[in-house]
């Protein structure tokens, strides 16, 4: 390669980085934590411990569950779907969308007893934020399409400047040297190191947020798009009538597979079976009449060509994944995130002889928005243990919570120069991430602290924490890091 | 050095590069109304793989000019076509 044309290449690896980088981190940080939504819902509402994780469904849950369906009905509610329990969250769940997030009752699945957990986003919340940074609709999505975009120019341009250097790239760490090597190092090991998650997961991310990236032109049409009528419309009936009992029994030999979830549509109830421990994200389905509980159809096997797109569906949503896979996908998760802010860093640390006004507006860029989304995530877990169970209105306050301790970077990065704000940060994530498993053994019964899904996230808040403080005693960042 | 009006020609040919897949994708689409859900799908897979690759070429290219001309041009075609569907 040239020496201009590597020169143009790091123009754009640097720019496109500077300009979307911050908030390609936030992505991706909330992305992998939005792998265990389902789990991390569960450990933000400790009363559903009481349902065991082998909790059979019982026909009598399901009888008081379509009692509940058919009373929202008869008040005017907008249709519900059932979440059955399965091996990730043991209870049955009645939810309807509120136009941010699936909210409603929780029930035992051996009992059908209506539970009362606290109110809260949970899990949903880091999914949500994942791909529309809590923007209103449809400029989130779009917003996260074009930094989607970028991100994908970033790793060509990446892997394009260290191309010859990639093998020896994986063996290279020099933590004992000075900050700007040691953050290109790390910055380069995590890229080429991860490098086919980095593509898969950037290939997988553009086709799912192509509706908004890749538009279709459409001339001929543009003139005829109808007007939506402005007149609120009556909502149908939509509650089952015929037992959902009996359906659930034939949808199973129907699928072969224990459902996962179930729709109401007009007529319609449709029993949904996430294929688990399968890369594929589509969801078999079967048909039923809702009046009179017949069986209508089920739906017709994919296409090759829309199966494709369902594994690269399900290769980014993760949803079907076994644990193992799961886990995987978390570690490449945390380490194109490591990735990024070491390459923010980096760019920061190399220019540090310079004193420009770009080169302070990104250290301080940097600390609002490195350290500012890390510090409020967790922050977030602490809230839902801190605000009291019944606190009216508690689940958008743990989401005014998180925006706040942002917010507070933020003023954190104003306030004070960046090596000082780096240190109270790091004090701060600190504090938080050992403050949740206190919270957590002072709020939570024991029987329920014990369990694997509170041990595993507690010890993963303590250990950030930990390293939050500990990052402060490292070789290279003991003299300022930016 | 490399002057900044340069790098500014080449940022709006990786632009260009972008409307051109758009406009082709479109297209393409377009001309099989009867294939539409596949191929609107094929096309964003397809698309998605390539919008990177050519919106680096435009870095890659020698000269701006290069870049500014070729992304144009296929703007124009993919317009064109776009245009003229039955």
């Amino acid at each position: 390669m040239t020496p201009a044309r590597r020169a143009r290449l790091s123009w754009l690896h640097r720019w496109a980085g500077l300009v979307t980088g911050w908030f390609a981190f936030a992505i991706f940080l909330t992305g992998t934590l939005a792998l265990f939504d389902t789990e991390l819902t569960r450990w933000m509402q400790p009363e559903t411990a009481i349902v065991p994780a082998d909790a059979q469904l019982t026909s009598s849950a399901m009888e008081h569950a379509q009692h509940i369906l058919l009373e929202s009905e008869h008040v005017g509610a907008s249709p519900s779907f059932l979440l059955l329990p399965d091996t990730r969250d043991p209870t049955l769940r009645i939810l309807h969308y509120d136009g941010h997030n699936f909210v409603g009752l929780v029930l035992d699945p051996r009992t059908g007893e209506v539970l009362h957990p606290r109110q809260t986003e949970g899990g949903a919340f880091f999914f949500t934020f994942h791909y529309t940074l809590r923007l209103p609709d449809p400029w989130g999505a779009r917003v996260v399409a074009c930094i989607a975009f970028a991100f994908a120019v970033l790793v060509l341009s990446g892997v394009l400047l260290h191309l010859k250097r990639l093998i020896p790239d994986y063996f290279t760490l020099r933590l004992q040297a000075a900050l700007p090597r040691c953050l290109l190092d790390l910055h380069v090991l995590t890229g080429s190191a991860m490098l086919p998650f980095h593509i898969l997961i950037t290939w997988s991310g553009l086709v799912l947020t192509a509706e908004n990236a890749l538009p279709l032109i459409h001339f001929s049409h543009a003139s005829t798009s109808t007007q939506q009528s402005s007149v609120a419309q009556p909502i149908p009936p939509w509650a089952p009538r015929a037992p959902l009992n009996a359906m659930l029994q034939q949808a199973r030999s129907h699928l072969n597979y224990a459902p996962s979830y179930v729709m109401f549509d007009g007529n319609e109830t449709t029993f949904s079976a996430i294929q688990h421990n399968s890369l594929n994200a589509n969801d078999l389905s079967v048909v039923f009449n809702s009046q009179t509980g017949e069986f209508t159809n089920k739906a017709a096997p994919a296409t090759k060509l829309e199966d494709a797109f369902f594994i690269l569906n399900g290769l980014h949503i993760a949803r079907s994944m076994g644990s193992t896979l799961r886990w995987l996908w978390f570690c490449g998760g945390l380490t194109s995130s490591i990735m990024i802010a070491s390459g923010l860093i980096y760019y920061t640390a190399r220019q540090k002889k310079y004193t420009t006004s770009t080169l302070h507006l990104a250290q301080r860029l940097n600390v609002a928005l490195l350290g500012g989304p890390l510090c409020a995530c967790m922050g977030f877990l602490l809230c839902n243990r801190i605000i009291p169970d019944l606190w009216p209105a508690r689940a958008s306050l743990e989401v005014e919570g998180f925006f706040c301790i942002w917010a507070c970077c933020g003023l954190l990065a104003i306030a004070y120069p960046p090596y000082k704000s780096w240190k109270i940060l790091c004090w701060a994530m600190g504090i938080i991430g050992l403050g949740v498993p206190v919270m957590d053994a002072l709020v939570v019964p024991l029987a329920t602290l014990g369990t694997a899904l509170h041990v595993s996230i507690n010890s993963l808040c303590a250990l950030t924490g930990l390293l939050c403080i500990g990052s402060q005693s490292l070789p290279a960042t003991r003299n300022h890091h930016d | 050095m490399t002057p900044a009006p340069e790098y500014a020609h080449r940022l709006v040919a990786a632009l260009l590069c972008w409307l051109a897949l758009v406009v082709w994708g479109s297209a393409i689409v377009n001309f099989y109304p009867a294939l539409t859900d596949a191929a609107t799908q094929g096309y964003r897979a397809i698309a998605s793989a390539l919008a990177a690759p050519a919106m680096v070429w435009a870095f890659w290219v020698n000269t701006p000019r290069t870049a500014l001309m070729v992304g144009a041009a296929l703007v124009l075609c993919g317009g064109f076509l776009l245009v003229i569907q039955p």
